[in-house]
């Protein structure tokens, strides 16, 4: 059997379950291996419409080294995330070319199971799930089609309707399991180096544009959930990145890391849970200004005040925070401090230069300047734009005294550009500004778009204090968002359909689903288990978790059996209250009254009652009784018994005449 | 000739396991119908290779902490017990009834018939008989036929009938024994020999032959008795003699022909049976009445059918070959 060529329908379910398992590795994939994946496709196809030519196998075997050259070539490995699965693709569409028998395919539908996991490396949100759950329907199709008979089923195209059955019973098993499997923490082992793909976000430099650029996505950074009180919408500052460092042109971290000194917090506090998506940086993002760093695992809180952690986040993560938004920061600044915070480029943006020293000479402290250069802002044409004019040269310079036009980043860079030029230690600070609130499901979501820049001066016995020169140029930003700021030309979301109120539900429906999702499914851990078990009383350790399996599996071998057994009892209770009725009427037929082929029970008992009219009672309930068992849909033991004694008195009457 | 040692053992193992095998399978004559006691079920080799894979998966998912990884381990290990679980359902509601089996001839195909009586299709199941497979979908009231091929000359009882499946994840194997008393007979190949050796039909005229009282022809006369019919009455004897008379008649039978065994003593076993079969189908397709002797059995001529199928049961079972 397992030498038998391969079922046809079999063969054509195997391709499209493999072309659909492995479309989302599609970016993953190099080009090179994409046109070979393509090649074998078409060969593959080519074959079977000339009448399924056998593939002769030294093509294979040369497709074979020629994929495996360009995989070392590419990643330099075999192993580690993308060097495998471009290996696991290319592998198994070449053995798609070179299924013949049963066994060839059985081979290939269960390395396929093993691609659909792969997928989760890169991805494991709620849509990526749902499509693989397509994914996982369609190879369990392709088992059944493999060992069905060639003819058992003609239509051409079918509703896999079994494999569905299959699938959804396996998904309250798989709920149960996946709730009370330990969770163990960390690597078994190391796991092999990998490049990561890029993802969109923020990154540790800036200059003009970076910021605007990721005004245009909606992809979410983080999603908040409020314990209780919330800030205002103007108080939602997210840090993230702190720039000191500045070339001309880009703005960048100082690498230094040193533990952050005591700081002073005050005013009311707000705890908050952050679920932030993977990002392939270390920041943690949190409210300005996180009191109870300590009680993160793995973070650090350095003398910048930014949270990191020791990892790169490479996976959703959640955390809890408490902030306060009154702190005073570094009260006194170290010399190191103050010189790498007030340098700026020699031969830099001269005007600016210059009318910083101006606004220096005419102040009589460094709070009249800041006042003097945000009132400038004010009351010049200066206007908020995610498309300003390409700016050469001296940027600064150029925006401040010529476009003037320009998103956040502009407004943060020249500010702290203007504070340093002044003598006033000023650097850049850049995260979210804002957020989303989600009525549907009482959590914020902070996207891309939210992205912001904005500055920190530092001032004697006041320390480092925020200044967002956007507040002042667009305050709507800071009340609202970027899409209040902005004008309707350049807003990217500006379109009917964006704001349409049923489509907002429905967006934040998607949304919030997608929360839940990150919450219980991606994040679970530990901590949620034993929140889980509390629920229900228990306490989560290995003989609960083991009881809990237990009696479920037991629950389902159960229900198995009665569906199984059952059916089979019912035939035999079909059978056998036929048997019983055959051999009333053959208690007749020795009195000379048989039943006839097409007369029903009821004539019978007509017929049979005027012969025998003092048995008219017992012959009317008998045949009551089998018409009952004949047309009931339950089975009835007990109803069976009955018919079996009334039958059998009956014969001992008769028997004595 | 060089004595492989471990052929014997196995043999041995197998003699062993046989005889327990044996024990646990229940006769059943009319009707094949599976019991929970005797099905069988184990993992096929794809079956293992699943499971490692679902290892694999489980593995790796712990190792990069990937809960959707769990997932869809987890989801993969039920579709594999249930995959199990389904194989025994499409399994254990068959129901097959041996039909009789129809004799063939040497080195024919004998095609042994089952009839499905179960309501619920079973798909994709083997029947297997003396490492002859035949694969099916059991479908209610539908024949099942499965060929066996290359039988020599004789009487053969089919003991044993394994019946397994792999439906529908291939990822277990189940199977079943049953024990039947299906008889096949293989008569012997007709084979005609062309030369003069061929005796022609004999006229056992003789001791053998006889004249025995028929209804064909005038054999004598008798008194007449009550009760004879009067269409009997010989009127012309009674005319003669002055007492009733009624005839009595017979069949001439002046061709007695007999296909013996001992005519054909310079034939070796086995064509001689041949020979003779040939002879038979000869002489039932031209109409005739022929007997059959052996040397430990005589049938008496006739023509018919069930004479025919009589006369090449004994030829098959010549010597008591069985298996």
């Amino acid at each position: 059997m397992k030498t038998k060529v391969i079922n046809t329908h079999a063969f054509y379910y195997l391709f499209a379950s493999l072309v659909f398992v492995c479309l989302p590795h599609l970016n993953h994939l190099p080009l090179w291996s994409l046109a070979f994946i393509g090649t074998t496709i078409v060969i593959k196809l080519r074959a079977i419409y000339i009448e399924k030519l056998t593939i002769p196998k030294w093509i294979v075997v040369l497709m074979t080294i020629g994929a495996v050259s360009g995989i070392l070539l590419e990643y330099s490995q075999l192993f580690g995330r993308n060097a495998g699965i471009t290996l696991l693709v290319v592998m198994l569409f070449l053995k798609l070319l070179e299924t013949q028998t049963y066994r060839d395919g059985m081979l290939l539908a269960c390395m396929m199971c093993f691609l659909v996991i792969t997928n989760f490396l890169f991805e494991q949100r709620i849509l990526m799930a749902a499509y693989l759950f397509i994914g996982v329907i369609a190879i369990t199709h392709s088992f059944i089609k493999l060992n069905e008979l060639p003819n058992t089923n003609t239509k051409k195209l079918e509703w896999p309707v079994y494999a569905t059955k299959i699938t959804l019973f396996a998904l309250p098993v798989m709920v149960i399991f996946f709730i009370v499997f330990p969770r163990i923490p960390g690597p078994l082992w190391k796991l092999p180096i990998d490049h990561k793909a890029a993802r969109s976000g923020l990154s540790e430099t800036m200059r003009f544009g970076s910021i605007g650029y990721l005004a245009l996505s909606n992809e979410p950074a983080f999603r908040v959930e409020f314990k209780g009180e919330r800030p205002k919408q103007n108080e939602l500052y997210w840090r993230g990145i702190i720039m000191e460092e500045f070339d001309g042109d880009i703005w960048s971290e100082n690498k230094a890391n040193v533990p952050a000194p005591n700081y002073i917090t005050s005013g009311p506090s707000y705890e908050y849970t952050i679920t932030l998506e993977p990002h392939n940086k270390k920041w943690l993002f949190a409210l300005d200004l996180p009191t109870n760093t300590s009680t993160l695992a793995g973070s650090q809180f350095n003398h910048r005040y930014q949270l990191t952690n020791t990892e790169d986040i490479e996976k959703l993560k959640r955390y809890s925070l408490t902030s306060q938004t009154n702190y005073i920061i570094d009260r006194e600044l170290s010399d190191v401090s103050r010189i790498r915070n007030t340098r700026i480029p020699i031969n830099s943006n001269p005007r600016a230069v210059a009318f910083a020293k101006e606004l220096r000479s005419t102040s009589k402290n460094d709070l009249e300047i800041i006042q003097k250069v945000l009132t400038h802002f004010r009351q010049e044409e200066f206007y908020y734009s995610l498309r300003p004019p390409q700016l050469v040269g001296d940027k600064i310079d150029e925006f401040l005294f010529s476009s003037r036009k320009g998103f956040c980043e502009h407004y943060a860079g020249s500010f702290v550009f203007l504070m340093r030029a002044a003598g006033i230690p000023a650097r850049v600070v850049a995260g979210y500004q804002g957020g989303e609130q989600n009525a549907l499901s009482d959590y914020m979501i902070v996207k891309q778009a939210d992205a912001h820049a904005w500055a920190e001066v530092w001032l004697p016995s006041v320390g480092w204090r925020r200044v967002d020169p956007t507040a002042i140029i667009s305050p709507s930003r800071i009340e609202g968002n970027v899409d209040e700021a902005l004008d309707n030309s350049e807003n990217p979301r500006f379109t009917l359909a964006y704001n349409n109120p049923a489509l907002k539900s429905m967006r934040l429906l998607i949304d919030s689903m997608n929360h839940n999702w990150n919450q219980w499914v991606i994040s679970y851990d530990r901590k949620k288990q034993d929140q889980l078990f509390k629920k229900i009383g228990l306490k989560y350790n290995a003989s609960n978790a083991v009881t809990a399996l237990t009696i479920f599996i037991s629950l389902l071998f159960l229900i198995f059996y009665y569906f199984t057994v059952n059916k089979k009892d019912k035939k035999n209770i079909s059978e056998k209250h036929q048997k019983l009725y055959e051999k009333f009427t053959l208690l007749f037929a020795n009195q000379a009254i048989v039943k006839v082929e097409h007369e029903n029970a009821i004539q019978f008992s007509a017929r049979a009652s005027e012969k025998f009219p003092y048995l008219k009672n017992q012959i009317a309930t008998i045949t009551e009784q089998y018409n009952m068992l004949e047309y009931a849909n339950k089975d009835q033991h007990k109803l069976l018994d009955k018919l079996k004694n009334n039958i059998d008195k009956l014969e001992t009457v008769l028997e004595k005449k | 000739m060089s004595i492989n040692p471990v052929k014997p053992i196995k043999t041995l193992f197998q003699k062993r396991f046989d005889k327990w095998i044996d024990k646990r399978i229940p006769l059943q004559t009319e009707q094949l119908k599976l019991s929970r006691k005797s099905i069988y079920i184990l993992p096929t080799k794809f079956g293992f290779l699943f499971g490692l894979i679902l290892v694999a998966m489980l593995v790796g998912s712990i190792n990069y902490e990937i809960n959707m990884g769990f997932l869809l381990t987890f989801l993969f290990s039920a579709i594999f017990f249930i995959g199990m679980l389904q194989s025994y359902k499409n399994f254990n509601t068959v129901t097959l009834a041996p039909q009789p089996i129809k004799p063939v001839f040497a080195s024919e195909n004998v095609t042994v018939n089952f009839l499905s009586l179960s309501k619920h299709i079973t798909f994709n199941t083997a029947i297997q008989i003396e490492k002859q497979q035949a694969y099916h979908n059991l479908n209610e009231k539908s024949l099942v036929p499965i060929t066996i091929k290359g039988y020599k000359r004789g009487i053969y009882r089919i003991n044993k009938i394994k019946l397994f499946s792999i439906y529908p994840m291939g990822h277990f194997y189940v199977w079943s024994w049953f024990k039947t008393d299906l008889e096949i007979i293989v008569y012997p190949q007709p084979k005609a020999i062309s030369n003069t050796e061929q005796i022609s039909k004999t006229n056992k005229v003789g001791e053998n032959s006889s004249q025995r009282k028929g209804s064909d022809e005038l054999y004598s006369y008798k008194h007449y008795q009550a009760g004879d019919p009067i269409q009997r009455i010989a009127w012309k004897k009674t005319a003669q003699t002055g007492k009733l008379h009624s005839k009595e008649m017979s069949k001439l039978i002046s061709d007695d022909y007999y296909i013996d065994w001992h005519q054909f003593s310079h034939l070796a076993t086995e064509e001689r049976l041949s020979l003779m079969c040939h002879l038979v189908l000869d002489a039932h397709n031209r109409n005739e009445m022929y007997g059959l002797i052996l040397p430990d059995v005589e049938i008496n001529p006739e023509h018919s059918e069930q004479h025919k199928h009589a006369c090449l049961k004994e030829l098959a079972s010549f010597g008591d070959y069985e298996d």
